[in-house]
């Protein structure tokens, strides 16, 4: 999957876990772990959202590369 | 001059069209070419393949029966001793595979309940064993149904019709659903306990449809390839079903019952699918 991010890493920045994080974005758990092992590649929506919450540009959370 | 530059985009804009789908057209062709071989020698040996079992079963026949053979006693045989074995199968499960689900979900409720709540990682491992605990008593309820009425079809059909064990088998039945029905219920309120966002309960008629709707994008994902990947089984399965049932024929006097159903639960999974794809 060539979609890479930080969320883990933002996760732990801000202090939530991947529960807590889910309820913010309005996902589950199962999709914000999904995300984080690069399983999923979440909609435009569900990561403006993410990067919203972490405070940063979505480019900074997700990154894409040509694989 | 404004029109005329228009118009000029239009042409091209169409020429464009025009040149992409030539070459779309070209690009099949060269497919099909590549195709079309394995696709007929495949056919051929199919049709070869169907013609010596058409024959071997006709000629088969004749032989079995100049040698006495009865195949409607054979078929009636059968059928009593798959019908029996239904019936032992559900009392099988009902001793053996229903307190074994109660103990493996027990197990994993205890693990899950001790977990001290730091490495997300971890709840992954749980997902997974709660699938399974959802899993295993829905296979268990479809069986449970499949084997009470296999036993039940050779009890009212070709036994004695002794209403002590017509009364003991439906107990069963009825007593091994109604565990399985409340051992969901508390794996699947287990489940929205340990994700909140989940919906619907298991006595709601209408549970699948909000479970499904409590979903996110990623779990709505992964459901569609799941319906899939059951969809293209099913077309195959369904395929393999019709020829073996046509073959059956030949030896059982197995009826039109089964093909007509095969046949129409077909139909209702293409056209659902293809309408639901529209």
């Amino acid at each position: 999957m060539p979609l890479y991010n930080r969320l883990k890493e933002h996760r732990a920045r801000i202090g939530v876990n991947q529960q807590e994080l889910g309820a913010m974005v309005g996902a589950s758990r199962q999709t914000i772990s999904l995300i984080e092992r690069g399983d999923y590649s979440p909609s435009v929506t569900l990561a403006l959202k993410i990067a919203e919450v972490f405070g940063v540009p979505v480019e900074e959370v997700f990154r894409y590369e040509e694989g | 001059m404004k029109n005329d530059q228009i118009q000029k985009e239009a042409v091209g804009e169409k020429q464009t069209l025009l040149l992409s789908r030539e070459k779309k057209k070209e690009e099949n062709r060269r497919e099909d070419k590549s195709a079309k071989g394995k696709f007929f020698i495949t056919m051929i040996v199919c049709m070869i393949f169907g013609g010596f079992c058409g024959v071997a079963g006709v000629k088969g026949l004749k032989y079995l029966r100049e040698q006495n053979w009865d195949f409607n006693v054979l078929a009636e045989n059968l059928t009593a001793f798959w019908s029996c074995f239904g019936r032992y199968m559900m009392i099988a499960m009902n001793i053996a595979a229903l307190p074994a689900v109660l103990f493996l979900f027990g197990r994993h409720k205890r693990e899950i309940e001790a977990w001290d709540g730091e490495d997300d990682e971890r709840l992954d491992e749980f997902d997974r064993k709660l699938s399974i605990d959802v899993g295993i008593p829905t296979i268990l309820m479809l069986l449970e149904m499949f084997f009470y009425g296999i036993g039940f079809y050779g009890m009212v059909q070709m036994e004695d019709k002794e209403s002590i064990i017509f009364v003991v088998d439906l107990i069963l039945f009825l007593g091994g659903t109604l565990y399985l029905l409340f051992h969901q219920r508390n794996v699947i309120n287990f489940i929205k306990e340990m994700n909140p966002e989940k919906k619907g309960s298991i006595f709601d008629f209408r549970f699948n449809r909000k479970w499904f709707e409590s979903c996110d994008e990623a779990e709505n994902q992964k459901i569609g390839a799941a319906s899939y990947a059951v969809f293209r089984c099913m077309q195959g399965v369904y395929l393999f079903s019709i020829l073996a049932l046509t073959l059956a024929g030949f030896f059982f006097p197995i009826g039109i019952l089964p093909l007509t159903i095969v046949g129409f639960l077909w139909l209702a999974q293409t056209v659902i699918y293809t309408i639901k794809s529209l």
